[in-house]
């Protein structure tokens, strides 16, 4: 295999190991590299990993492929797991392989993490030129062999340079994308995303590259964010984005969850951290763009988690009560005076209306910009807000159906998009307004 | 006798003039420095202000919590109060020359002092300025982390903390320049200790119960509960 400049370049660095370099040698070139980071993924690696190569042997016969696992240094036999794991599922045992199945498993340099795993896997399809590439979770207990075509292909056709997987999703899950993430990444961006980085995605040798070389793994609040910061960076470069539509997806449980005020500072601080960077891409941006989706949509299956509002109410209005001088510093005084009512009504549900839950989502956003605060402490005092706006909307939904759940979600998404003017008008206020 | 009072008072007005055309160059000298000082220092604080407008000194307040500080005290913009401080310590030294000129026996001593005592009130100032700001941060990270975690008396809890802090760098900025020293000492050590004890007795006799119920809410053995909102998928 001859390597150019660039990929030697790249090869040298410190990005990939001299073992890993000499194992993706030894493989050569490839037309599609699926990559699998992992850190203590025993329980779960090895079905991810079979289902991977019947779905790269099934929907890939004749492409040369390689499954690359970077790991974080697991101390749980994850490796042994994917190194042993069988080549095919009953789907396909018996048949014959057109092309040598490829496998290399390696320790990833940097901290243990999401975001050394996949910068290897980046610096890896670089050095061997992969034509797409498609990285997976591998904490994932509902993966398809389907999954491998509906992420890898758009890619491999040069139809898009990012896939993003769409899954069907119970009404209660996924709040803090549906309520607070998308719809601001969505409308600062102009671009209406319908899911998010979950699962895995397939993208491009052109977006490996361009994303190994952008700064963005060099920041330390990157490491636990990464993919809300690769989607950002897609969506401020304006690269070709698709949908498609897959299963469910659900992740095997790993212990107690990490509280909500931790995932919570690094999903919201990693997207306002993501507008101030990229202000000068999205603040021109005017008419929404829709994305174009491949596939049909899949129907949600299996047990709603539960939902009780009571804990959710209760640390909402505790928040409005107790963070007063922060939050009179970060919204106008109209938006808080509109929660402090809103919250001061003992009966029944707090009812947070579209209108005003955008108005605080985007004062906070243009609270961080202006550095009102520390933009760690000012992500924090969103948390009790963000459980209140769940609870009203959760609590509104409860008796619908899927389709009408979807529907009222995209009338939350308009309404972000109408007061998009507000956010740019917000963002562009002096300091002490 | 009338010339003996002649003579006494023409000594006595030569004195004084000799007195004046002694003094009066020295009171002029000190006028002077004091305008040229005022001048300078209101120059100096000029530039100080504006240069510290273009940096965003101001917005540096605001992010560390500064600002909201001196708002509470009634005082005006970071940058307004740090330029005052530069105009008051250009000035000070201007007057002291100025006191040097009269040439009075005992103001070059006092003016030495002052000279000598000047570092040690920059470093308190410096030392009451970081804890203030430390305090403030502690304030607001400690409230947060109390009412995100669902903690009751959140507020009670980060004013407590805001107060510690701002009263021990206090104490250290007294003790730096040298004021009441051991009264001080003896005075937060007994607040301190006396905070301490109690906060022992409060939750040893009469909030035993209110203690254990916050340990057990927060150090659970329930099993994953998706209803709880630390448990939900959020993602």
């Amino acid at each position: 295999m001859s390597l150019g400049v660039e990929e030697r370049a790249v090869a040298r660095s410190s990005i990939l190991s001299d073992e890993l370099v000499r194992q993706l040698v030894a493989v050569g070139q490839v037309d599609i590299l699926v990559g699998v980071p992992t850190f203590n993924n025993a329980a779960t690696v090895e079905r991810v990993v079979t289902t991977l190569h019947t779905g790269l042997a099934k929907h890939f016969p004749r492409e040369r492929t390689v499954l690359l696992n970077a790991d974080g240094g697991s101390d749980d036999g994850t490796v042994e797991r994917v190194l042993g794991a069988p080549l095919a599922d009953e789907e396909l045992r018996g048949s014959t392989m057109l092309r040598t199945t490829h496998r290399v498993s390696a320790h990833a340099l940097g901290l243990p993490g999401r975001g050394s795993g996949v910068r290897t896997v980046f610096a890896a399809a670089d050095l061997l030129q992969a034509g797409a590439v498609m990285i997976v979770d591998p904490a994932v207990t509902t993966m398809t062999s389907d999954w491998v075509a509906e992420l890898a292909r758009p890619a491999w056709k040069g139809e898009a340079e990012l896939v993003l997987p769409i899954h069907p999703r119970g009404r209660f899950e996924g709040p803090l994308v549906t309520q607070l993430v998308r719809p601001l990444v969505s409308t600062a961006y102009g671009r209406r995303l319908r899911s998010s980085v979950v699962g895995g995605f397939g993208c491009s040798n052109r977006f490996a590259t361009r994303m190994l070389r952008h700064e963005l793994w060099e920041r330390d609040w990157i490491r636990p964010a990464v993919d809300t910061r690769m989607l950002t960076t897609a969506l401020a470069d304006d690269i070709d984005i698709v949908h498609a539509y897959l299963g469910p997806c659900r992740f095997a449980e790993a212990g107690t969850p990490p509280p909500l005020n931790e995932v919570f500072g690094h999903v919201v601080g990693a997207t306002f951290a993501s507008l101030e960077e990229d202000a000068g891409a999205w603040l021109g941006r005017s008419e929404p763009r829709e994305l174009p989706a491949v596939g049909a949509p899949r129907p949600w299956v299996g047990d709603e988690p539960g939902f009780d509002p009571a804990p959710m109410v209760e640390r909402f209005r505790a928040g409005v009560r107790d963070l007063e001088p922060l939050l009179r510093d970060i919204l106008l005084p109209d938006t808080h005076a509109a929660l402090q009512v809103v919250s001061s009504r003992r009966n029944g549900m707090p009812e947070i209306s579209d209108t005003l839950w955008a108005s605080t989502v985007y004062e906070f956003a243009a609270a961080a910009h202006r550095g009102v605060m520390n933009r760690e402490h000012l992500v924090q005092a969103l948390v009790s807000l963000y459980l209140g706006r769940t609870a009203s909307f959760f609590a509104e939904i409860a008796r619908w159906n899927e389709t009408a759940m979807a529907e009222r979600l995209t009338a939350l998404e308009r309404e972000f998009e109408t007061l998009r003017p507000y956010l740019v008008e917000r963002w562009n206020a002096e300091r002490g307004r | 006798m009338a010339q003996s009072i002649a003579e006494v008072l023409r000594a006595a007005w030569q004195d004084f003039l000799t007195g004046l055309q002694f003094y009066l160059p020295h009171v002029l000298a000190m006028i002077s420095l004091l305008v040229v000082g005022l001048l300078i220092a209101w120059l100096v604080s000029f530039v100080a202000r504006h240069l510290l407008r273009w940096s965003r000194f101001d917005a540096m307040a605001e992010h560390f919590g500064a600002a909201e500080m001196l708002n509470r005290a009634g005082l005006p913009a970071a940058s307004v109060v740090v330029a005052s401080l530069l105009f008051w310590l250009v000035w000070a030294a201007f007057m002291l020359s100025g006191l040097g000129a009269l040439g009075v026996s005992g103001i070059e001593t006092l003016s030495a002092n002052f000279v000598n005592f000047l570092p040690r009130l920059v470093v308190a100032v410096v030392i009451l300025v970081v804890g203030l700001l430390a305090a403030n941060f502690a304030w607001r990270t400690t409230l947060l982390a109390a009412v995100n975690a669902n903690l009751p008396s959140a507020r009670l809890l980060s004013g407590a903390v805001r107060w510690l802090i701002a009263t021990l760098a206090v104490a250290m900025a007294l003790e730096q320049i040298g004021v009441a020293k051991t009264i001080m000492l003896t005075a937060l050590a007994i607040a301190f200790g006396g905070l301490m004890l109690g906060v022992a007795i409060a939750i040893g006799i009469g909030g035993g119960h209110v203690a254990r119920r916050i340990l057990e809410r927060q150090f659970p053995e329930t099993p994953r509960n998706e209803a709880r909102p630390d448990h939900m998928p959020h993602l």
